[in-house]
């Protein structure tokens, strides 16, 4: 029973973490679809499309790099974390105890 | 490396206080009484924000100062001073960390976390000069790349995202320190949640590292561009003393003074009410003193230039606004700006006596008080005597301005005191790596640029 709920309660918790990664994708989503419209509305209008391409290309290429970063960094160590508690036969350091 | 790795495992949390650096937990684990006091009295302050605030909200802004044509006054210039103290993470971790200058090892977080902060502030203010907070959906949904104010937006918005990332990286092992050594319960749960798993590996120590070193490139310039573009605001208008070339480069001097001034005052209350001497010594308030001091005399420099050209041209427009902050309604604050931001901190720092903690942190609240008062002084005289025929505006902040004011240094104080309350402000690991390795890497450095004996 306990072995169960804490193999219940290591998936929540790393349910939560992998959620974390994706509110930050959400959030990158919506910055780039924000910068998307801003350039669709400035070209069908005909309103200076050049300003918006520039201004969107490098918030894009800052977002990208944030987001690679982000990625490469939870990915990595979520991984490893699971992968060294399971290596530990329980939590990342129960092998140490 | 061992200060990557939570070298004790579940079961130590009785050991707690023995660690080496165990000072750095006691916020995290004791909660005194002077806290909660200062807690309450600061959440008067912010009721009474909030107040103002609803006021405000319900019979609009005519219930602030501001006027045609004075239609910024204290909400933009705490923008803009909000954003220019936001500078001080990046200035001090960012640059510090990629030039390998080690003792900024436990300065660091106490840095990041006031640019994380006052980004908030910085926004929030618009919001509130916005009137209805609904406006935001126009800017969002309608807003033109042609303008400066949605360069803003983007540019903040990135700010804040590149600065809240490089915050959590290298939060990241001191989380899996707290997660395995607090007993269990909700605050367990909770680092190990943000810990990720974090068992201090090759592989993680690694990829962490080099997280931290791209997050510290890509910030530098995101910052520079951030309050450039602040800047832009006001000189891409033809507006009298506002339509100046130099007006992003002084932006950017003026944010990193002010950013350095801010850390300094923060470091000086963390050290006063955790007793942290050990870690926030006397030889970094020296240190960020000579900075103080050199951004004290760009400052003056870029200042001097600015208004020597406009005096100099005789433009009839911009001599009026000149003798306006020189002589005339806006002079009080603008000679204050120049004592408080120039000749009160140039007297202390110049001097090596003077430049000790007390002087550096009176110096440091000095330039504070005199950014504030130089945003206030860029943005209400111009407005006061525009280029276009409107009648001449005067403005005074009411209750409500002041009130919102207060509001947010103690809203800013709360969530300071709260974060340090969950987070070790100092970063532990930094710290352990400095002990463990720096004598040796400082002594490679110094063979490969000194000349052979």
């Amino acid at each position: 029973m306990k072995e169960g709920n804490e193999s219940i309660r290591k998936k929540v918790i790393l349910g939560l973490q992998i959620s974390l990664l994706c509110c930050f994708y959400l959030f990158a989503l919506g910055v780039f679809t924000f910068l998307a419209c801003a350039i669709y509305r400035s070209v069908v209008n005909h309103d200076h499309p050049v300003h918006a391409i520039v201004l969107s290309s490098v918030i894009t290429c800052a977002f990208l790099i944030i987001t690679s970063v982000m990625t490469m960094v939870f990915t990595v160590i979520i991984k490893e974390g699971q992968r060294n508690a399971r290596e530990n036969g329980g939590a990342a350091h129960e092998g140490n105890i | 490396m061992e200060a990557l790795k939570p070298n004790e495992g579940l079961g130590m949390e009785k050991n707690i206080t023995k660690y080496r650096d165990n000072i750095l937990y006691q916020p995290i684990l004791k909660t005194g009484k002077t806290f909660y006091l200062s807690f309450a009295i600061l959440s008067l302050v912010v009721l009474f924000a909030a107040f103002a605030y609803f006021k405000q909200f319900k019979y609009g802004l005519g219930v602030s100062g501001l006027n045609s044509p004075i239609f910024w006054g204290v909400y933009i210039t705490n923008f803009v001073f909000f954003i220019g103290v936001s500078h001080a993470g990046t200035l001090i971790s960012a640059i510090l960390r990629i030039s390998k200058a080690e003792w900024r090892r436990s300065i660091t977080r106490s840095a990041e976390v006031i640019t994380v902060l006052v980004l908030f502030f910085g926004l929030g203010n618009i919001l509130i000069d916005l009137g209805r907070i609904d406006r935001l959906m126009i800017v969002i949904l309608h807003g033109r790349f042609q303008s400066p104010l949605l360069w803003d937006v983007v540019s903040l918005t990135t700010y804040l995202t590149a600065s809240s990332v490089y915050l959590f990286l290298p939060l990241i092992p001191d989380i899996a320190l707290l997660r395995d050594r607090l007993p269990p319960g909700f605050r367990k749960s909770f680092y190990e949640v943000l810990s990720l798993g974090w068992a201090g590996t090759e592989k993680q120590i690694h990829y962490l590292e080099k997280g931290i070193s791209i997050m510290a490139v890509t910030v530098l310039p995101i910052a520079v561009s951030v309050h450039t573009v602040v800047s832009y605001v006001f000189s891409m208008t033809v507006q009298p003393m506002w339509h100046s070339s130099i007006f992003g480069p002084y932006f950017v001097a003026g944010a990193i003074f002010s950013g350095i001034a801010g850390i300094i005052v923060a470091m000086a209350f963390l050290r006063k009410v955790y007793h942290l001497e050990g870690y926030f010594r006397d030889v970094h308030f020296n240190y960020l003193g000579i900075l103080l001091l050199v951004m004290t005399c760009l400052w003056f420099y870029f200042t001097f230039c600015e208004y020597i050209t406009v005096f100099y041209g005789n433009e009839p427009m911009e001599m009026s606004i000149f003798m306006e902050k020189m002589s005339g309604k806006y002079a009080p604050q603008f000679w204050l700006m120049v004592i408080t931001c120039f000749v009160i901190p140039f007297t202390i720092l110049a001097n090596n006596r003077t430049r000790n903690v007390t002087g550096t942190v009176i110096a440091s609240i000095s330039v504070n008080i005199g950014m504030w008062l130089e945003r206030f002084t860029i943005v209400v005289p111009t407005l006061m005597h525009p280029r276009l025929p409107y009648e001449l505006g005067i403005y005074s902040p009411t209750w409500v301005e002041w009130a919102i004011l207060m509001g947010c240094f103690a809203l800013f104080t709360m969530i300071y005191m709260v974060f340090t309350k969950l987070f070790p402000i100092v970063s532990l690991w930094e710290v352990q790596e400095g002990r463990e390795k720096a004598h040796g890497e400082v002594a490679e450095r110094l063979s490969t640029y000194l000349p052979p004996s």
